[in-house]
């Protein structure tokens, strides 16, 4: 019996064995040297493509039916927490072979992925569209330079959401919001920068306003310490109007609080806004604008990973996404804004203009890594 | 006229009653505030109709649709991932029964070194946090050819269904007294007899408990599903997951926490009815 036993177990392991090897001899083509038609044609002999999401998955799911149809690849669009898939990447970074072929790629995660060196590339000059989308979220996501390595899917943009009904004349300066707050108290939500991007507009928004600008900080690939001493200016500010504002979980706790009438000006991405409109979750009188003093606005991105078993599929699902009609259908399916800067979409709370002249580029990564910090041991623990 | 005295001990019963009746309402109360009003929640949230939002000062939502439900079942994978997730949670309960029950004997009726060491040990699982725990058993579940493949789940959820299953049938076994198995080692019961006659009834109790936490433990893993099992296989936590992280989504959320709450509700009202006449009888009627 225990020889039996020991049989099988040796077994088991040999075999699983032998199924990792075999999976590690299959030959690497290189994508970057062919030509579009020859990706197409290898993407068609791959055979199959699976895409992770955290959000959208009316679009996704729709865009790969769509896909499939067309090119007869097989997609699969999986929904998940993007933290969670995150972890799941990193803890198949080192198998020859993953199980995840592409994935979105949020602002909150992009640095871990990018210094981690888990995606393929780079690709943004493989797919076709590639020099139409937004150069400033080709070049830069949230902050970190994504070296093409990410395509730009969409492009979002925070600003400031409130109820009409209850703010007659929202605050466009930073003098107006400062009074707006004090004459208010308790009716200003953002979240905390630790678990949102819209949390981070805000509080980015104080540290250039509080502490001399933002364009000392543009370039910057490493922090300066020099640049940050003054930073307890922000703090401070932030600490004295705690008693006056609301500070949420995440970004979309902030939407539910002004839904729920418990405050009435919040800090909000335009593509969550939109998506609570669409859900029932928020009154539909709800306005959003990015006021004059500027807040910041990027986008999400989708790359392919290094150990994806289908990267010829993976670059045409992609450059599908990218497509003008795609696009456009992505706009007004999930009310993203367009990544395409060559054409335009129908679905936008904030005009293209507003976007233009009131929308202002995030800080550089390890500012942003070091305000999120600082925020928490200065601020929520104080 | 005479006065007729009442007995102290009507006024001891009548107080009792009275304690007995608040104590009822107190409980009521308290279950509609910890466990209805949640439910009911969930249960409107699931059904706002889109095109009017449930808003403030509403107290209730003023249109009701199944818009909601239609999304969830249209967009995601729900349908496949109740098969899969009502698939593993049967096999790995079994499983994890097979596993337990020699060591929960072992560990219950056996005195020897390093005992209650291995009892702490075994809860390891559920003291880790679930990411770490699926992290590092990925690594182990790939090397040996184990991811994205069912039986690969069913161990897995087995894993993290045991230290349910393995202390609850331990102290079900610590519990059995020794009275009763030296009576029937006099009376010549074999080995046999003794486990079928004693400690299967006795322990039926403590395995119907561990067989519910196990089954619902199963039905709710997420961590280690979502490593070694998409995009092969998804479970009712992995679509739900998605609705809950950073784009929280409260109505389809709902709508996937209802999905799997329901059915698990209905089991744990069926499981105590059960429990309550069936197994306590059989297992104390004997002592």
């Amino acid at each position: 019996m225990k020889k039996c036993l020991m049989i099988g177990l040796i077994l088991l392991f040999a075999g699983g064995l032998l199924f990792a090897g075999g999976k590690q001899e299959k030959e690497e083509l290189d994508y970057s040297s062919m030509s579009w038609d020859e990706i197409v044609s290898a993407a068609k002999e791959e055979g199959e493509v699976t895409f992770y999401s955290w959000w959208g998955e009316e679009w996704w799911k729709t865009a790969m039916t769509d896909f499939s149809k067309k090119y007869g690849i097989k997609g699969k669009v999986i929904m998940a927490e993007g933290t969670a898939t995150m972890n799941k990447i990193l803890a198949e970074k080192d198998k020859a072979v993953g199980t995840i072929d592409a994935v979105l790629i949020g602002g909150n995660r992009v640095k871990t992925g990018i210094d981690a060196g888990i995606f393929y590339g780079p690709i943004i000059n493989m797919i076709p569209h590639g020099d139409k989308l937004d150069p400033k979220l080709a070049t830069l996501q949230e902050g970190v330079r994504t070296g093409g390595y990410l395509v730009p899917i969409y492009r979002n943009q925070t600003g400031l959401l409130y109820d009409p009904q209850r703010v007659s004349n929202p605050p466009h300066t930073w003098n107006e919001l400062v009074a707006w707050i004090k004459a208010n108290p308790k009716q200003f939500a953002y979240c905390n920068p630790d678990k949102g991007g819209s949390g981070q507009a805000f509080v980015q928004t104080v540290i250039g306003y509080l502490t001399g600008g933002l364009d000392k900080y543009a370039g910057d690939t490493e922090l300066d310490p020099a640049k940050v001493a003054n930073w307890n200016l922000a703090w401070d500010w932030l600490n004295e109007v705690e008693e006056d504002t609301v500070i949420t979980a995440s970004n979309n706790e902030s939407i539910d609080r002004l839904n729920q009438g418990e405050v009435s000006l919040i800090v909000a991405w335009d593509d969550d806004v939109l998506v609570n409109l669409k859900k029932g979750t928020l009154f539909k009188r709800a306005k959003l604008y990015i006021p004059n003093m500027g807040f910041p606005g990027g986008g999400d991105t989708a790359g392919v990973l290094k150990n994806a078993p289908h990267k010829a599929a993976s670059l045409l699902f992609i450059a599908y996404l990218t497509e003008a009609d795609n696009q456009i259908r992505m706009n007004e399916t999930i009310g993203s804004y367009l990544a395409r800067t060559d054409i335009k979409g129908k679905q936008a709370l904030l005009p293209e203009s507003e976007r233009q002249k009131n929308g202002v580029i995030w800080i550089p990564a390890p500012y942003k890594a070091h305000f999120k910090a600082e925020f928490v041991k200065n601020v929520m623990m104080k | 006229m005479e006065q007729k005295l009442v007995p102290y001990y009507r006024i001891v019963e009548k107080r009792q009653r009275t304690l007995r009746g608040i104590m009822v309402v107190f409980f009521i109360v308290v279950q509609i505030v910890w466990i209805g009003l949640p439910m009911l929640m969930a249960v409107f949230w699931s059904l706002v109709n889109p095109d009017h939002p449930w808003s403030y000062p509403q107290v209730f939502p003023s249109h009701l649709s199944l818009a909601q439900w239609d999304y969830v079942f249209k967009f995601t994978n729900i349908i496949r991932a109740l098969g899969t997730s009502y698939s593993i949670a049967p096999l790995a309960t079994i499983f994890t029964f097979l596993l337990a029950l020699p060591t929960a004997y072992v560990l219950g009726r056996r005195r020897f070194q390093g005992r209650e060491a291995i009892k702490i040990l075994i809860l390891l699982p559920i003291i880790m946090p679930g990411m770490v725990t699926a992290l590092f058993l990925s690594r182990v579940f790939s090397f040996i050819g184990l991811d994205q493949n069912f039986f690969g789940l069913v161990l897995a959820h087995s894993l993290m269904g045991m230290p349910y299953m393995l202390r609850i049938l331990t102290t079900s076994f610590e519990a059995i007294p020794q009275d009763i198995i030296d009576a029937a080692e006099n009376l010549g019961a074999t080995s046999f007899v003794k486990f079928k006659e004693i400690f299967i009834p006795m322990v039926l109790p403590g395995l119907f408990a561990g067989t519910i936490f196990t089954f619902i433990t199963s039905l709710e893993e997420f961590s280690l599903t979502f490593v070694i099992g998409t995009p092969t296989f998804e479970t009712i936590p992995t679509i739900l997951f998605s609705f809950l992280g950073y784009h929280f989504i409260r109505t389809n959320a709902a709508v996937v926490s209802l999905i799997l709450m329901i059915p698990n509700i209905a089991m744990l009202f069926v499981a105590e009815r059960f429990l309550k006449t069936e197994y306590l009888a059989a297992a104390f009627g004997k002592m």
